[in-house]
């Protein structure tokens, strides 16, 4: 019998790619244009009525005329776009306009973005690194001052009382370590930094110490980072020191059957996942699980439409696979079971793997020339002749493996198929073309052998190991991943950090820190956030909800037709575009924690690492510019 | 001399000084015999509910008023965990949630059920079955040690242990593990009866003979051989039933099911069990398998008591007004043997869980008005009798069990197949168990006296006939007066205002509509009588005969089973003594099977045998009973032949059925030619078995009913002398 792992991880949401970022930028663009938007009307009501002649005068002419022009054109552009939105006469021509009108809004927020990045943009030759690398230093001593490490010895009660939460099951034991070792550093860090982040420039200028900065030649932006920086720099020291003593913690005295399922850093090679003989090809059956990560195959004979096959289509694999002995391939599938089966018998499957090289009818030929080999040997081993075989047809079945539930099984494949696969062929690719079929250079069939089960599958269930999985460097690759791993924790204390800081410019430091949590808070319920912005959540909006409350009526029964019921849901669609505005506020923290992939003993590929960084980054920077503004027009020692 | 201000000063900071000391004296008075005592009385101080839990403690006080926030984000959370399958995950939001709400008794209920039945039964290995229900048990047995006073939560865990250890699919494999968690972790280990050569390379258990006839100089790993083989000889004797249940399985109704269940058909097959599950949840503290060729014996370190698992209550200290049930009752000190069970650590907590009941009152199946709400509390979910009488149904199943198993009296059983000749290594017969206690009869005779306990407690039966006859006759003379039917509910009436007599009549009255109530409810004449029939050696000889004709039978002997079959002790005895009720007028032990042999299990049970010895009688002598036929009927063809040629053609006899009945392999399927055993009627002409249950048991079995059969038909031979005879066939 094999190994049972249960190592699974679950991806519910398709990990960041280079292909996501230009859509992103746009997207980004058009929500951070319409917040400058809105920006820019405020300053127009609140700041330039009340500017004086004397300040304006003092603005050049070139900037007055560009800011008017980017500010004044947006504006406009955001005026026609909603009064063309409002404007369609039925849904058909808003279908029709709705291209033309995003790209027109995206127009509009690019140039209200420009206009509101315009005094900003001026004043950056005015930035010196030296003076914001000082006053990181100055306020990096001024947290040590403050005596902020003591605070992450608390870290070492978890540690000393960990075990009461722990459950003992030694295939759990990494899994539930590293768990808990995040779970308790995580609120440890982001409080503190927030803490410390919000209270900061408040309690200089509660004490007034922030004069001695502001009467000196110092761009008050380059305040804000400086905090920023001495903040997060002194927080990166500490997250490094905690990473390293949790890691001793985590790997000390690790049980081998835990070892063998989470003490390393698989590097998944993945596909996409399509069906055959299904409800579609993009889904398996529904056998009514509430959570639908999975869909289901039926053993032969259930569907009703043929063998139901799950097909994953790979991309041209790295050349390093081909080099090797054996590719190791692993997936995590679902039973869900109509009869009981036999005791500690799993269902079994039957696994196909072709390249794009493989014709119709070869794997005929591959069973008749394999049989034959298999006869006369010529001192070769099953293993060898597989393998030839393998890269001769790109072709190789794995023709029964018992499946058991939740638990990380494995196949090895002859490293043949990644060869053939890697190899050129025209003729084929010719083929291909002239019937117009896509290459798709390694498909993996999984059919249920079982007629009276069902097997579950999702993308992410079945994937290659891009790794050596007998290395023996496992710990150490391990021990990288836990600190690749931390930066997640590492982003998130920036996120808190930066939001702080920059509302802390404007707010006092209790109402800084607050809404820094409450924007974190929802950043962890964002999904529950969006549901209700989008009206899929189960109970309706906030007058609906109260309405069902105050009647004890059931969240899930349909509301009778009375004018108090319309009235609720007229009222809750209103809401519902306040809460969508919200959301582009709200951070997406889900992204950022890493924490299951160290759990689970997946890597954390450098491009996720640096994508979610570029994703903080996007986010942070709206911020900082209201920062700029907010400190540029407080009135400390204003001239 | 101070200034007056100072005298001031110093006169305030007297006068806060005294104030500060009266209100303290105050305070601390008011709160040591005020609140206090008003806390203890209302049991609503920590340590009067339990072992107060340090870090949950800290845990709430942490979260100051938000824990009702937090314990609902927890709630979802765990919800989600479970729906993704994340276990784990769900695991450690549990164990958060109860310690948020460690008073809260639903919580470890919903949560430790959840664990113990949702989870588990969605892992395909059983070992990891074991592990969650074992983790649901842990933590009720937390949330009992938190909580104490609890009948619901004590009576939860020994449901646990009996209905997913004992009871479930795969409890064959279940009970083993269990087995193996109460036994020290070197004991059990894999190393000790394994073999290595020099080369570090396993000696498989099959391949000794060759090897040692291979290399008959090698006398180091003929030493290696014999302490293994010595040491499993050893292994086998202290654990025979944990060897008998991983050889043969529990008993199943056919040879298809008893295949099916998990069996090791050889000693490497045991070693690859005990491997398997090395790491168990165990009383004993974890040790890593010895090295290759040298395990030695070595004593184990328990685990500190709440961390051990099986979880045993702690040892009585019973407080007023609580009445310590089962004096003796296993603990968390007690040895635990061979034949400790999870139906015996469920009887341990449902004994331990009837001590906050209050006890019963005069009527039965009532319980008097708790007088101390810190030490009583009576069931929830479940009516009190029901509630009380689990004690004495877990050891009810203590005796199933072993019966099940075949663990009948002290004369052991042989282990087969898996050593040469059946024989230890010392050439002694491979034979365990024998020589100890009469297993099942034991397990029945305490399973009786607990009955008998439970029925004088709760006044389930009459104290004697003369006590019975009275009180029916009060009872009907009350019924008369007021004018009222059997069947009719018995009025509530004032007790004051009647005259003694009158008051003897009402009280009669009602307690035999209760006594009614009670044992229909709690089907305790069933129980009762079982118990005490069972514990009869008598009734124990026959079950042992049956198990042993049932395992020759699914071991493919029906030769053999149908020997057994016919041994005087097997079903002769059990008409005799358990079904005719009138032979036994005078036999005093007997008489306690009077009700046993007309209960409808009983009979139900009696009925089975017959159909499975009449299967095995078909199987084996149906053909030679077939032939005997046949030649009748030729004679009687030829008779009708010679007739026809005198012109007397019979008509009754067609010429049709000698062919017939060699085509067909069960000719007269539907019609029962060949009676039963059981199927007569007793003196007074009552069916041994009545109608409705042998209709219960076709049902059961998807069989059709066969036609009713006439009463004077004999019953094929129990002896095998009379195998040869012909049953009589009427044309």
């Amino acid at each position: 019998m094999d190994s049972f792992i249960f190592a699974t991880l679950f991806v519910e949401r398709d990990p960041l790619s280079w292909v996501d970022v230009p859509s992103g930028i746009l997207q980004w663009v058009q929500s951070v244009g319409g917040f400058a938007c809105l920006g820019l009307l405020l300053w127009l009501v609140f700041g330039w009525l009340r500017t004086s002649t004397v300040d304006k005068n003092r603005v050049p002419a070139w900037k007055k005329v560009l800011f008017s022009t980017l500010a004044g054109s947006g504006l406009i552009l955001f005026v026609i776009t909603i009064g063309l939105r409002f404007t369609s006469s039925n849904k058909y021509e808003a279908m029709q306009n709705e291209k033309f009108l995003e790209n027109f809004q995206l127009l509009a927020s690019a140039l209200c973005l420009a206009a509101i990045l315009l005094p900003f943009i001026c004043n950056l030759p005015r930035f010196s690194l030296r003076r914001i690398f000082g006053l990181a230093k100055l306020s990096f001593q001024e947290a040590l001052r403050r005596k902020v490490v003591y605070a992450f010895a608390a870290l070492l009660l978890i540690f000393l009382f960990a075990s009461w939460f722990i459950p003992y099951k030694p295939e759990d034991q990494v899994r539930s370590y590293v768990q808990v070792v995040y779970w308790a550093m995580s609120p440890l860090f982001l409080l503190t930094s927030s803490l410390l982040a919000a209270f900061s420039i408040p309690a200089d200028i509660k004490s007034q110490t922030i004069h001695t900065i502001v009467t000196k030649p110092v761009e008050r932006f380059e305040i804000v980072l400086g905090r920023f920086l001495g903040f997060t720099a002194l927080m990166t020291v500490i997250l490094f020191v905690m990473t390293a003593t949790s890691l001793l913690y985590v790997i000390r005295g690790i049980d081998p059957a835990a070892a063998s399922e989470s003490l390393k850093a698989r590097v998944p090679l993945y596909g996409d996942l399509s069906f055959l003989n299904t409800e579609s090809d993009k889904k398996g059956d529904n056998v009514g699980r509430e959570w639908e990560y999975r869909s289901y195959i039926a053993g032969p004979g259930m569907g009703g439409k043929g063998t139901a096959t799950a097909v994953w289509t790979f991309p041209f694999p790295p050349t390093n696979l081909s080099d090797r002995e054996k590719v190791r391939a692993e997936f995590t599938f679902d039973i869900y079971r109509t009869t009981k089966g036999r005791e500690n018998r799993g269902v079994a499957c039957s696994f196909t793997f072709q390249t794009w090289r493989y014709r119709e009818g070869d794997d005929k030929i591959y069973e008749r020339e394999k049989r034959q080999a298999l006869l006369n040997r010529n001192g070769k081993s099953d293993a060898q002749i597989e393998n030839e075989l393998a890269e001769k047809y790109g072709y190789f079945v794995y023709p029964s493996k018992p499946i058991f539930d939740y638990q990380t099984l494995s196949l090895d494949i002859p490293s043949g198929l990644f060869k053939n696969a890697s190899a050129s062929d025209n003729t084929r690719a010719n083929e291909l073309r002239s019937s117009n079929s896509a290459i798709e250079p390694i498909k993996v069939k999984v059919i249920c052998l079982d007629p009276t089960q069902y097997i579950g599958m999702a993308k992410y269930d079945l994937y290659f190991r891009a790794d050596d999985p007998d290395s023996t460097n496992e710990k150490l690759w391990f021990s990288l991943n836990f600190f690749k791993g931390s930066m997640g924790l590492w982003l998130r204390m920036c996120l808190v950090t930066g939001i702080a800081v920059c509302l802390s410019t404007y707010l006092t430091g209790v109402i800084s820190l607050l809404f820094t949590m409450i924007l974190y808070m929802g950043g962890l319920v964002q999904e529950f956030i969006q549901q209700v912005a989008m009206g899929v959540n189960p109970g309706g909006g906030p007058v609906e909800a109260l309405f069902r409350l105050v009647r004890r009526e059931n969240s899930a029964a349909q509301l009778e037709q009375t004018t108090a019921n319309q009235i609720a849901t007229t009222s809750d669609v209103f809401f519902r575009w306040i809460i969508r505005r919200l959301l582009d506020i709200i951070p997406d923290v889900e992204r950022l924690d890493f924490t299951v992939f160290v759990a689970e003993g997946f890597d954390i590929s450098g491009t996720q690492i640096l994508l979610n960084a570029l994703i903080l980054f996007g986010y942070l920077a709206p911020w900082a510019i209201l920062a700029y503004f907010l400190l540029r027009w407080r009135e400390i020692a204003s001239s | 001399m101070a200034s007056p201000f100072q005298k001031q000063a110093r006169d305030r900071k007297f006068i806060y000084i005294g104030l500060i000391i009266v209100l303290f004296t105050f305070a601390w008075f008011w709160r040591h015999y005020n609140i206090d005592a008003q806390a203890s009385k209302l049991a609503i101080r920590e340590i009067n509910r339990g072992d107060v839990e340090l870090s949950g403690s800290v845990i709430r006080l942490t979260l100051t008023g938000s824990r009702g926030l937090a314990t609902c984000a927890l709630w979802i959370s765990a919800i989600d965990k479970q729906k993704k399958n994340q276990w784990n995950e769900l695991e450690l939001l549990v164990r958060s949630l109860t310690k948020l709400q460690p008073y809260f008794i639903t919580p470890w209920l919903f949560q430790s059920w959840n664990l113990a039945y949702n989870v588990s039964v969605e892992s395909d290995r059983v070992k990891d079955k074991y592990f969650y229900i074992t983790r649901g048990i842990e933590l009720l047995a937390e949330g009992e040690k938190q909580n104490r006073h609890h009948p619901d939560l004590r009576f939860n865990i020994g449901f646990y242990n009996q209905h997913k250890i004992c009871q479930s699919d795969e409890t064959n494999t279940l009970r083993s593990i269990f087995q193996l968690s109460c036994i020290p972790p070197s004991e059990r280990d894999p190393s000790r009866f394994r073999v290595f050569t020099d080369e570090g390379k396993e000696l498989r258990w099959a391949e000794f003979s060759s090897y040692l006839a291979e290399n008959p100089t090698n006398q180091t790993m003929k030493g290696r051989i014999e302490k293994a083989m010595r040491e499993f000889d050893n292994f086998c004797k202290d654990h025979p039933q944990l060897v008998r249940r991983l050889r043969d399985g529990i008993r199943k109704e056919t040879k298809y099911e008893q295949a099916r269940q998990f069996s090791c058909e050889s000693v490497d097959a045991v070693i690859g069990f005990l491997s398997d599950n090395q790491v168990v949840p165990s009383l004993f503290e974890d040790t890593p398998p010895a090295p290759p060729n040298a395990w030695e014996a070595k004593k184990d370190k328990l685990k500190p008591v709440e961390q051990r698992f099986p979880v045993l209550p702690a040892p009585r200290r019973v407080e007023k007004p609580q009445v310590e049930f089962l004096p003796g009752e296993l603990t968390h000190e007690s040895r635990l043997g061979d034949d400790f069970d999870g139906f015996a650590d469920a009887r341990a907590w449902y004994s331990y869980s009837q001590e906050p009941i209050p006890p019963a009152d005069v009527l039965p199946g009532s319980t008097q008005p708790v007088v101390d709400r810190n030490l009583q509390r009576k069931p929830k979910n479940i009516a009190t009798l029901i509630f009380r009488n689990y004690p004495a149904r877990a050891q009810s199943y203590v005796g199933e069990r072993l019966q099940q198993e075949g663990w009948f009296d002290d004369t052991g059983w042989r282990i087969y197949g898996w050593f040469d000749g059946d024989n230890f290594s010392d050439g002694a017969p491979a034979l365990v168990g024998n020589g100890r206690d009469k297993w099942s009869l034991k397990a029945w005779e305490d399973a009786a006296r607990m009955w008998q306990d439970h029925a004088e407690q709760n006044h389930m039966m009459f104290k004697s006939a003369e006590d019975e006859a009275v009180k029916r006759k009060l009872a009907a003379e009350f019924r008369k007066a007021m004018n009222i039917d059997e069947h009719a509910q018995t009025p509530t009436l004032r007790e004051d205002k009647m005259s003694p007599e009158e008051k003897e009549r009402y009280q009669a009255a009602w307690f035999i509509k209760e006594l009614e109530v009670y044992r229909n409810m709690s089907n305790f004449m069933h129980h009762y009588v079982r118990a005490r029939a069972e514990a009869q050696p008598a009734t124990m000889n026959c079950r042992k005969q049956f198990f042993e004709a049932e395992t020759e039978r699914l071991h493919d002997n029906p030769r053999a089973a149908l020997e057994i079959y016919r041994k005087k002790e097997s079903i002769s005895d059990w008409k005799e003594k358990v079904l005719l009720t009138t032979k036994r007028i005078g036999n005093k032990d007997l008489r306690v099977l009077t009700e046993f042999g007309l209960d409808s299990a009983t009979q139900e049970s009696s009925y089975e045998v017959q159909f499975r010895y009449l299967n095995l009688f078909e199987r084996e002598e149906g053909q030679l009973i077939k032939q005997q036929i046949l030649q009748r009927l030729q004679q009687l063809e030829f008779a009708g032949i010679a007739l026809s040629h005198t012109g007397l053609y019979p008509g009754v006899i067609p010429t049709w059925l000698p062919i017939v009945s060699l085509i067909s392999p069960r000719p007269f399927q539907d019609v029962d030619l060949i009676p039963g055993p059981f199927d007569q009627k007793d003196d007074q002409g009552k069916p041994l078995i009545e109608e409705h249950v042998i209709s219960t048991f076709m049902s059961r079995k998807n069989l059709t009913p066969k036609k009713p059969q006439s009463s004077n038909k004999t019953e094929p031979p129990l002896n095998t002398e009379q195998k040869k005879e012909i049953p009589p066939s009427k044309p």
